[in-house]
Formats: C-alpha cells, structure tokens, sequence
C-alpha cells in the first residue's frame, strides 16, 4: 500500500481527473486535501485488510462527482463505503470477502418473507450482476456512487432483481393486494378476529376494502410504508422532505380516516344486534393500529 | 404509469438527495407503485434493524407539548425522562384527576410485537390492586409506542430517600411495603424484573409503591439483546446513556440468574429487593465489581462487603437479607411472603390469640389485645352477618336433610361437608374480623375495604350454597364435595382483593347487581348439585330481570351459568346461543375473566357435540389468547379446563398423541395447582386413562381409572353412587388387559352404588348392565346374562328411543347370548333387528352396522351357511375399514371368523392370510400381550394344523396359551379351552418329538375349562371328549 503523505496530494490528484468546470468547483472546497484524506482514513479504518491505493480511490471518485455537485456529493459521501465499491470492482479477493461479509449478510432480511430458495437466487443474481464485469463492461457495482450507503443501494438493487425473477418464474408474489391480504390480517396472530363469525368477518373485510379504496394514494402509500414496511416518521420525513411532524400528522390522518370509515361501515350495517356490533367494533378500535400493516400489504 | 425510476434515483431519494421537483415526479411514481415502495424498503432496511446503517438512525422523538393529547389525557407538563420513555403530568377530563402519563417507544425490527408484549403487560399490570403498587389506570396504544395512565404519586423516589441514611426500623418499614407491593404481583404472576431503589415511590402520605413492572426489563430486552453481556463491559456507577439515548439500569441490583440471561421469577425480584435493602441498612452494595464478570463471580462467591458504616440491625434482618442475596434462587426464600415474614419481628401475641381462638372467640380475644369496646361491637356486628349463611340453625337443618334421604353415604358426606363449611366459616370469621379492625388504620383502610367487599361477595355464594343444603336430595348428597369445593378461596379477598372480586357497577347500579348475582349464586349451586332444570328456572328469570339495566359484566355471568345449564340438559343449540351472547357481554365488557370461562363451554358445544371442528380450532386460540391474557396461574381452575376440553376434543377426533399431550400437561398443572382436594386431577386421569386405552397401552389405562377411582372415593366418600362412572371405568380397563374377576367386581360394584339410590332407572345403570352382561355370558350364566341384557336395552329403549346404538349393543349381546344356549334361528332373528334398527337410525351405509354384521356372520358361520357367513364379514370387514383404515383395531373381529369360514370352507391358505392380517393388527393396537393378539395366535396355528403343519402351530398356540392364563384362571374359559385343545393337537401330530404325554394333560385341562364354560362349551367339549376316547387308547 503506497502511503505517502505528499501535502496536498489526493486533492491534486483529484484535481488532475476532472473536467474543467469541476476543476473551478473543487477550487472552491475549502480544505479539500483533508476531507480527502478524511474519506480515506475511514475507509481504510472501517475495511483494514484492504489494499487499494489511495490513488485508484480517488480516480474512482472523479468519475462520480456530478457537474454542479461535486461540492456537496464530496461532503456527504459515504467513503468508506465507496472504497469498499471501487476495490470489489478492482476484483480484490479481502474486498469481495468483506462485500459478502458486510454487505450481502444483511441483504436477505431486506428482502422480507421471500422463500430461502428464492434469496439464494436474488444473491446468485445479484453476485454476479453486480461483481463479475461482462463483454468488456466493468463490473456494476463500479457504478455506485457513494451518496447513500452502500446497504442501501445494493438492498435496492436485489429488490429490483427479486422483483425481475418474480415475473419470470410467476412463482411468488412480493406484494400483494388482494383481498386475501385483507382476509388474512383478520385471520393470524389474532385469535380475537377467529371466534368472529364468517358473515362478520366478510363484512369487516369489505369494510375495510371499502375504505381503502376511498383514500387519496398518498394516505395509502404512508400508511402502506409506514405500518407495512416499518419506516420510521423520521425515514418518512426525509424521504418527503417534509417535517417529522408534518408526516406523523399526515399518517395519523390517514389512519384515522380509515378508522372512522371503517367504523362508520360497521354500525351502518350491524344496526340490527347492538351487542355484536359493540363487540366488533371494540375489536376493530383496539386492533386496528396493530392489524395495519396486514391490512394494508 | 411511467416505468419505475434507476435504482440510484431510488437510492438518492432515500438518502434525501433529490431536488424538490425530482422528488415530487418519483414520489408521484411511488405512491402509486407498491413494487416500488417494497424497494425502497429493501434499500431503506426498514423491516430491519440488525443492518449497520439503520442502526445510526434512531432518536428520540421530541416531547408532548402542553394541551396536547393522549387517548383522552391532556398533557401539562414533562415531569422527567425515565429509563423507559418520557413521563408528563397530565389531567383525566372524563373523571377530572390527575394521572402520571408514560409514553414509551419501543423501536425497532419488531417493534409491533414488542408493543404487543408491552400492553399484554401492562394490562396484566392494570388489574392489579394494591396499596403498594403504584396504580395502573389505563394502558393504550399511541403513535408507534403505547401509553401508561398511572396514578400521580407526588413524593420521592426511595434512592432519593436513601440518603442520607435512614434508622434501621424506618428502613424496615419501607422496605417490607415495598416488599408486599411485590409480592401482590408475584401472586398475580408478575414479577418485576427491574425492582431498584429508583423503582419504588414514596408518597407524601407515606404510602410506599412500586412501580414499572416488568416493562423496563422488556424494553431493554428487545434493544439490547446481548443476553450474555459483554463480561469485560465497565459497570457505570449510576446507568449510562445507550445509543438510544435511554438509561439502561445499572446492573448492580439484577440477579445472577439474569446477568446469565436466564428467565426472571420472583425469587429474581428477592434478590434485587435485597440488594436495595442491604445498600439503605449498611450504605453500600452488597457486590462489587469492575466489569460484569467481576460482579458476577462477587455474587457467585457470595463476596458480601461489610457495612460501610455501624448499623444497629438486629442479626435476623441481616441474615433474612443475605439470605435474599445468595446466587441460587433455590437457596433464597421461596417467596417474597417467606422473606417478609422473616424481616417482620414475630408477632407472637397476636399469632399465638389468632390460632388459638374458637370460632366465637376470635373477636374477645382481640379486644384482649387491645381494640377497643365501641369497634369490637361494631366489628361485630359485622362479623355476624355470616349467620346468613352457616348459623348453628341451618348447619341442624342441612344435617336433618342429609340424614333424611336414608342413603347409606349420607352419614360420612356429611362428616366430610361439615367439616369444610365449619371451616370455611371460621376462615371467614377471622379474615372479615381483621379487615373491619384495619379499616380503622388509616394506613390499611383502603385494602381492607377491598378485602371486605370481597369477602361479603364470598359470603352470598357460600349462602347460596348452604341454602340449597338445606333442601337436599340424594342427588345433592352425591355433590356435596362440589358444592363445598366449588367456594372460592378466601385467602385471595386478603392478598389481592382487586384481583379476587368480580369487575364492580358504579354505585346508583350497585344495589341491584348485587342481587341479580345473588341469585346468580343460587342458580350456580343448583347447577353443582345437578338440579339443573331448576338451576335454568333461575337463570331464565335472572334474564328477564336484568332486561334494562346496563351492567355487561353481569349479563355476561348470567348468559354463561344459563348456557352451561343448557349444555347440562342436552340443549345444544340453545347453548351453544347463549354461550356465544355471553361471549359477546363478556368482550363487550372487557371481562376476559367470563369470555374465558364462555370460551370453555363453546369448545365443548361448538366441538364434542357439534363436530363442527374448524370453529372449535377457532375458539381455542381465541380461549388461548383470552387464558393467556389473565394469567395461567392466576386461575388454575380454566387453565385446567381448558386442557381438559381439549384432551377430550383430540381424544374424541382421534388425534391421541395430541390428547395425551394435553391430558398430561393438564395432569401436571392440575396437581401443582388445585391442590389434592380437587375433582379435576381425578377427571384428567379418566380422561387420560381413556387416551390410553385408545392407544392400546391398556395397563397404563387400568392403573390411571384405579388411581381416578382411590382419589374420587376419598374426596366424595366411598359410597358415593356418583363413583358408578369410575367403577364402570376400571372395569372395562380391565377387561382389556384381560382381568376378568377384577373387571366383574368393579361392575357389581357399581351396580350396587346405583341401585342403591333411589333415582330411576339411568342409562348410566343400563351401561353398567350392559358390560356386566357380557362378562357373566362369558362365565357361562347364561339366564343372569340375559336377565341383564334385557333390563339394559329396556332402560335405553325408554331413554333413547328403539333405533339408538346403545339398543343395538344391548340386541348384539342378547344374540350373543341365544346363541350360546343354542338357539341359532332366534340369535338370528335378533342379529338381523340389530343390523336393521342402526341402518334405520343411521343409514344403509353407517360404519356402526359392522357390529350386527360381524355378529350375524358368526351366526352363519355355526349353522353352516357358509356363503352368508363371508358375505356378511366381508361386508363388515369393509365398513370398518371404511372408518378406521385397513388396520384399524376392529377390523380383527371380522377377520378372525373369516379365517374360521376358510377354514370351514376347506381354504386353509386363506384362513391363515386372514389369521396374520389379524396377528398384525393386534401386535401393532392391542399390543403383543392382550386377548385380542392371544385369539389371533390361536387362530394362526389352527390354520397351520390344517395345513398339516404342526411344528409350526405349536410355538404360536403356546404364547397364545401363556398369555390366557397370565393372570391365573383365564377369563373366556371357552376360548382358553380350545386354545388348549389345539396345542394339545398339535403336540400330538408333530413331526419331529411328539410329546403325547403333555398332549394329553393338555386335553383333560381344556376339557375341565369348557365344562366349567357351561352351555357355551358344550359344542367344543364334544370334540375333546371325542379325541380323548379315540387318543386315550394306546
């Protein structure tokens, strides 16, 4: 591993791979050198047994500055992450281990409740997809460009093959939404919803469906993140660019609306047996919050 | 729709990269793309945790504002962050009070079952009343995380209080509070888990409490579940921040057990509790250590450090203390309550006046010590409100009334009875006693107005109960031991009133709930003692009565005693109705206490006698989820039931290794719990007992009825007629193993408890004939045999109409019973009624004609119609096969005398297939050593003599033989003879050593059993006396 410490050396080196207009950009980086050396040291620090030069890492780099950004993709890169990339890209046998180690493991539990047969060949696909370069093309994952973590993109990318290899072998559905969805958040890991009788079963079901349906895409989209894939308000906030507080308003909204619809449905039609709307009822409001995420998947 | 956006585009927009207008134009996309969203929570990761980059994003969401609201809480201030979320002062509008409001978020992968688990908790929590533990008033769900209303304590926190240092006495005295708040939810089946000095509360008033059950330990679980803890991990002096920014509990006061990872119970929250008590009487923690291997081996070492400064504490606090502290729970007390009473200074006075008073005398001699004139006679007063139900007037009456119904038993049950009731009295006296004294003292008046209310809740039943006494049958009589069983606990209405008592009215409805449960009372005694038809002329008026008046958990009650009333009589729908209304009420009302109880019944109408079986599996996971949620523990009686009803719905199904798990997990809960006095352990026996013999494991059945029978007879008196079931039990268990004197003297014992009452004749009674019956045909009495017969199938004919099945078996063993006298056509005649009658009642089809059928081919058979004969066992052979598979146990009744038609026919070939298809059945259900594998080796080997193969015959007529006579003097004597006659056969015609001596002992001993056989030998008896004249000479 070369490790020299010429003064200002990664930045000239940066400097010598971008195109002009970047040129300009990067002379406006206030303590361009460090920041750098920064990306390096905590690269180096998270992936120790990897032997990548310096230099390589930075003409990596230059090819995923964008014009007009380089400034602000240089601030939030996740460097270790991309010289984790650039160096499986390079084939280096302890990079390609540590992908697998601290990339891959984590991908199947992304991927939900898919068959293991099924993420065994999401992971072959996405094993050679991403690591073995093909009729003169560099390996893909060359192509990641360090703005969000390394996880991330890759958890993307095996979605969008389990995604591919669904439709090919019709053998899986990732997301359903039919109305055994529906009829299945009453039947699990709820016993209360079981002792319910058929009749009041469908009905709540197509309660339920009813209303559903009656929500704008948005309140069904937050719901459906948010109770069904687990984002956190937080996540929801940053991927609307909307305050926390915004988005925990516009859930709870949404959740209520389906609440009251759902209800409202219920005690139209179950006017006749006061009793067995009451019980009913009392389950759907203590359930509802709970049952979400099933009904909505 | 536009085709899905780049998967950097996605990975831009997750990481909050994207420009307003981009991000609109993808999330237009997305919000209508559910591949889409699945994607982005794949990158996102979050439906995990456990990924590195998620794990950097959680914080804390900002606090309540002012105003805002909670489920109906209004929130006024922020009052602290614990180690387990945020705490706000807030108000409760609708009953105007104010509440400690704590709003936990539990995050993470799985963060909806965690919040599950936390309000499964805190709803247990909520139930529980208690003056030392802080009080529970609501629990809920709010955004991701849940809520906990509580009561506002305003005081301190007893690590506050610690120090500076405090007397040993005021220590004592706090602690032992404290400790009684413990020991309420350990008798609740809570434990705490996290018990520290900054767990415990003492208020303004004085009053110590607990607080945060279980709920800390559960947080902390789930987000650091590094169970066995890094060891080397410093220990920080007070807690430390987690990634979470939550406090995670310094560790120094978790027990040993805990630090292992292991499982918390009580005798975990003992030794906290005596971490805390050691560190306020002596200054400083008992262990010490650097990291938390350090402090683990101190405590495993029992390294105690001495008192950091000079302590008066008498030597019994100290050693009850170090006690508490030892590393093996099995060293420390066994409960907080044996703790406490070790750090509580013997109270000898009081103890030694308490035991030694008689009934009467408890209240003097408590003026003794000390109460006052004016409270004693108020006390009481009260006191003696208990004439209601035991007064010295009734006791005399209910005595008369059990001595007049002239039934032998009556005199010991009501030994027995009296005994119970005057003790229960006593009990009561004493307890009702106390809490009236304590509620003078300010300090205990709220739990002892509680425990008051309780125990005059118990009194109405015990009235209830005493009163129908009065009015006692011989059926009564047989019940007793129920009724007096059926009294609920009192020690429950002292140690955890608020858990002991039903949910209560509000006061304007007070008065008339209450006498609606009183006659509730009456219809649930009447339903004890099986007057059932009166029971349900309560509770039909109780419903009328209670029409209008808003009370759900009464109605509740009511429905479930008039379903269970129905079920008794046989009224299936209608139960199966009310059993479902009560269902309802009860879920309605939120009494988890009545649905479970309604959920018993409906397993059992919806399933055993319904069949419907996909609503039964409903039901059970629904009264799972119901027992699940109010403790197993805390009511034995359903968590037993419900083991029972489903041992017995697998049983009935036919899934025995399913019912045998059951029964013995049921067996074993029953025992430890119900203690010895209880019916159930008995009941579960029977019923495994039945799961056995189902099995084939017949000697395991034998020894389960005999250990029901010994049990039952103790608790309801060996005389008790309602022993007939498990007499009936016993002997059809022995009979299986082939003991026929102990089977017939179990029946003639039951037979006589039956007549010895006076009720009419029962179909219990023609059960016992029936199989009574059976056994004396095989002895040969033919005309007691029939005598029997008859009387059982004219008591079924009258019960149950002239098609029913138990008509049908009493006309088999009367054809049985013809025949044997040699009456063949008028045997015949009566097979084909039977066959007749079951195919009018139940179908041309119905398995159930195999019996007739199997019959009338034997018939056949010993006339000669051989054609008829394998026309009719055939026709058998595949209805049983139809319904219990190719092996099913049988299908050996059929194939035995199919053998017997080959070999009649001069088939030998297939008479030995048929004779080892039934080897095979036998050896795999009845076992190698019953009757059944005996008749099928006999059967093997006459087909071999046939086939002139005698070497082979012998071996099998030889076990055949020993199996017959294990127990001594065979019990089919026919059969054991012709057994006998084959070997000795067979011994003679042998190839290779005949052995003519032996042959001919053996003849003259089957000789000797078919004459003692009576009729029934006769035909084979013929034959032997043949071959003995012709073999005799030499």
């Amino acid at each position: 591993m070369s490790d020299e410490r010429k003064t200002g050396a990664l930045a000239a080196l940066l400097r010598e791979h971008v195109s002009r207009e970047q040129r300009a950009e990067l002379a406006s980086v206030e303590g361009l050198e460090a920041l750098l050396r920064g990306h390096v040291e905590a690269a180096r620090a998270a992936w120790p047994s990897l032997t990548l030069p310096a230099e390589d890492y930075v003409r990596h780099l230059t090819r995923h500055l964008p014009t007009g950004k380089a400034a602000e993709v240089l601030r939030i890169l996740h460097g270790a992450d991309l010289y984790l990339a650039c160096a499986c890209a390079q084939g280096e046998p302890a990079a390609l281990r540590a992908f697998e180690q601290d990339v891959l493991r984590y991908i199947p539990a992304r991927l939900g409740a898919l068959s293991p047969s099924m993420v065994e060949e999401v992971l072959q696909v996405l094993r050679e997809r991403l690591l073995v370069g093909g009729a003169g093309a560099p390996p893909r994952i060359g192509s990641y460009a360090g703005r969000a973590p390394l996880l991330t993109w890759v958890g993307i990318v095996a979605a969008r093959i389990a995604g591919e290899l669904v439709e090919r072998n019709g053998r899986e559905l990732l997301v359903t939404e039919s109305p055994q969805v529906f009829a299945r958040m009453l039947a699990t890991a709820n016993p209360e919803h079981e002792v319910l009788r058929e009749d009041a079963r469908q009905m709540l079901v197509e309660a339920i469906q009813k209303v559903v349906a009656t929500l704008s895409a948005q309140e069904r989209a937050l719901l459906r993140l948010h109770y069904f894939h687990g984002f956190t308000m937080d996540r929801l906030a940053q991927l609307y660019g909307d305050s926390r507080s915004g988005v925990a308003r516009k859930v709870t909204q949404a959740r209520q609306l389906l609440l009251e619809g759902v209800q409202a449905e219920l005690a139209g039609q179950l006017r006749h047996d006061a009793l067995a709307v009451e019980s009913l009822l009392g389950l759907v409001r203590s359930q509802l919050d709970i049952s979400l995420h099933r009904m909505l998947g | 729709m536009n085709a899905c956006p780049q998967d950097t585009t996605l990975s831009d927009l997750l990481a909050g990269l994207l420009s307003d207008e981009q991000r609109a134009d993808v999330l237009a996309h997305v919000e209508d793309c559910s591949d889409c969203q699945w994607v982005l929570a794949a990158g996102d990761g979050a439906r995990v945790l456990n990924s590195p980059s998620a794990r950097l994003t959680l914080e804390r969401p900002p606090p309540l504002a002012r105003g805002s609201t909670v489920s109906r809480f209004v929130v006024r201030e922020c009052i602290g962050a614990g180690a387990m979320g945020v705490v706000y002062a807030a108000d409760d509008p609708e009953l105007g009070r104010p509440v400690a409001l704590k709003v936990l978020r539990p995050e993470g992968r799985h963060h909806e079952e965690l919040q599950q688990r936390l309000l499964r908790e805190a709803q247990a929590l909520a139930r529980l009343s208690h003056a030392n533990v802080v009080t529970l008033y609501d629990v809920g769900t709010f955004g991701d995380g849940i809520f906990l209303a509580m009561e506002l304590v305003e005081g301190t926190t007893l690590a506050e209080w610690m120090n500076p240092p405090r007397p040993w006495r005021e220590v004592l005295r706090v602690f032992v509070e404290a400790g009684r708040g413990l020991a309420a939810a350990h008798a609740a089946g809570l434990v705490h888990r996290d018990f520290k000095p900054a767990n415990v509360l003492l208020g303004k008033d004085g009053r110590v409490r607990v607080t945060d059950f279980g709920i800390a330990r559960l947080l902390h679980q789930q987000e650091a579940p590094a169970a066995p803890t890094n060891p080397e991990a410093p220990i920080p002096a007070t807690g430390r921040l987690t990634r979470t920014g939550l406090v995670l509990g310094t560790p120094a006061y978790l027990a040993p057990e805990l630090l292992r990872g292991q499982r918390a119970d009580a005798r975990s929250d003992e030794f906290s509790f005596c971490v805390a008590l050691y560190e306020a009487l002596f200054g400083l923690r008992p262990f010490h250590g650097e990291t938390l291997r350090e402090l683990a081996q101190a405590i495993q070492q029992g390294r105690v450090r001495p008192p950091g400064r000079e302590v008066k504490a008498p030597a019994w606090v100290r050693r009850a203390v170090l006690r508490g502290l030892r590393a093996e729970p099995d060293e420390r007390f066994p409960s907080m309550d044996a703790l406490l009473a070790a750090l509580t200074p013997p109270r000898r006075m009081l103890a030694r006046v308490v035991a030694t008073a008689t009934v009467t005398g408890v209240l003097g001699a408590l003026a003794a010590y000390g109460v006052t004139h004016r409270r004693e006679a108020r006390c009481e007063q009260e006191v003696e409100k208990l004439a209601a139900a035991w007064s010295p007037e009734r006791r005399e009456r209910v005595r008369a009334a059990f001595l007049a119904t002239g039934a032998a038993f009556a005199a010991p049950a009501w030994e027995r009875l009296s005994t119970a009731l005057d003790a229960y009295a006593t009990q009561w006296r004493t307890l009702r006693a106390e809490a009236c004294v304590a509620a003078d003292d300010s300090d205990t008046a709220k739990g002892a107005w509680q425990t008051s209310a309780c125990l005059d809740a118990r009194l109405w039943q015990f009235a209830a109960v005493t009163e129908l006494l009065e009015k006692a049958d011989v059926v009564t009589v047989q019940h007793a031991h129920q009724m007096a069983t059926s009294l609920e606990g009192l020690n429950g209405c002292r140690d955890a009133p608020g858990l002991s008592a039903r949910p209560q009215p509000p006061d304007p409805l007070r008065p008339r709930v209450e006498a609606a449960r009183r006659k509730l009372a009456q219809a649930r005694a009447h339903l004890l003692s099986h007057r059932f038809k009166e029971g349900l002329a309560v509770t039909t008026a109780l419903l009328e009565d209670i029409q209008g008046l808003d009370y759900k958990p009464l109605r509740a009650e009511v429905l479930r005693a008039h379903g269970e009333l129905l079920g008794a009589l046989n009224k299936t729908k209608d139960a199966e109705e009310a059993d479902y209304q009560a269902l309802w009420a009860a879920e309605a009302a939120g009494d988890d206490e009545t649905a479970a109880r309604a959920l018993m019944e409906l397993i059992w109408v919806v399933g055993e006698e319904q069949s419907r079986f996909d609503e039964a599996e409903k039901l059970i996971r629904h009264a799972q989820a119901a027992l699940e949620r109010l403790g197993r523990e805390r009511f034995p009686d359903i968590t037993t039931d419900l083991h029972t009803r489903l041992a017995s719905l697998r049983q009935m199904q036919g899934r025995l290794a399913e019912a045998e798990k059951e029964a013995l997990q049921g067996l074993a809960f029953s025992r430890g719990r119900n203690g010895p006095d209880s019916l159930r352990t008995p009941n579960l026996l029977h019923l495994l007992g039945r799961i056995r013999s189902g099995q084939g494991r017949y000697e395991d059945s034998l020894k389960l009825h005999r250990e029901a029978l010994e049990i039952r007879g103790r608790l309801m008196g060996s005389g008790n007629p309602a022993l007939v079931t498990s007499y009936n039990r016993v002997a059809t268990a022995s009979l299986q193993v082939g003991r026929h004197t102990e089977a017939v003297s179990a029946w003639r014992k039951a037979l006589a408890l039956q007549e010895s009452t006076s009720t009419p004749e029962t179909t219990q009674l023609g059960t016992v004939l029936l199989n009574l019956g059976g056994v004396t045909r095989i002895e040969g009495r033919l005309e007691e045999a029939r005598s029997m017969t008859e009387r059982a199938r004219a008591i079924f004919e009258k019960a149950r109409g002239p098609n029913h099945l138990t008509v049908v078996f009493a006309l088999v063993e009367q054809a049985r019973i013809t025949s044997d006298a040699g009456q063949d056509a008028k045997a015949l005649a009566l097979a084909t009624d039977a066959l007749e009658r079951i195919q009018r009642s139940q179908g041309p089809d119905t398995p159930r004609a195999s019996l007739p059928l199997t019959l009338r081919g034997q018939l056949y058979l010993k006339t000669g119609r051989h054609p008829e004969a394998r026309r009719d066992l055939l026709d058998a052979l595949k209805r049983m096969e139809q319904e219990h598979g190719p092996e099913g146990g049988h299908s050996v009744s059929a194939l035995l005398p199919l053998a017997e038609v080959a070999l009649a026919t001069r088939a030998p070939k297939e008479a030995l297939a048929y004779c080892e298809r039934a080897r095979k059945v036998t050896e795999k259900v009845q076992g190698l050593e019953s009757p059944e594998a005996a008749s099928a080796l006999t059967c093997a080997g006459k087909a071999h003599l046939a086939l002139g193969a005698a070497d082979e015959a012998v071996p099998l007529l030889e076990r055949a033989r020993r199996i017959q006579n294990r127990w001594g003097e065979p019990g089919d004597k026919e059969e054991a003879g012709r057994t006998t006659f084959l070997l000795a056969r067979a011994l003679l015609e042998t190839r290779t050593a005949p052995d003519r001596k032996r042959a001919l002992e053996l003849a003259e001993e089957a000789r000797a059993r078919l004459e003692s056989a009576g009729v029934r030998g006769r035909p084979e008896l013929q034959k032997v006396l043949a071959w003995q004249r012709r073999e005799a000479k030499p």
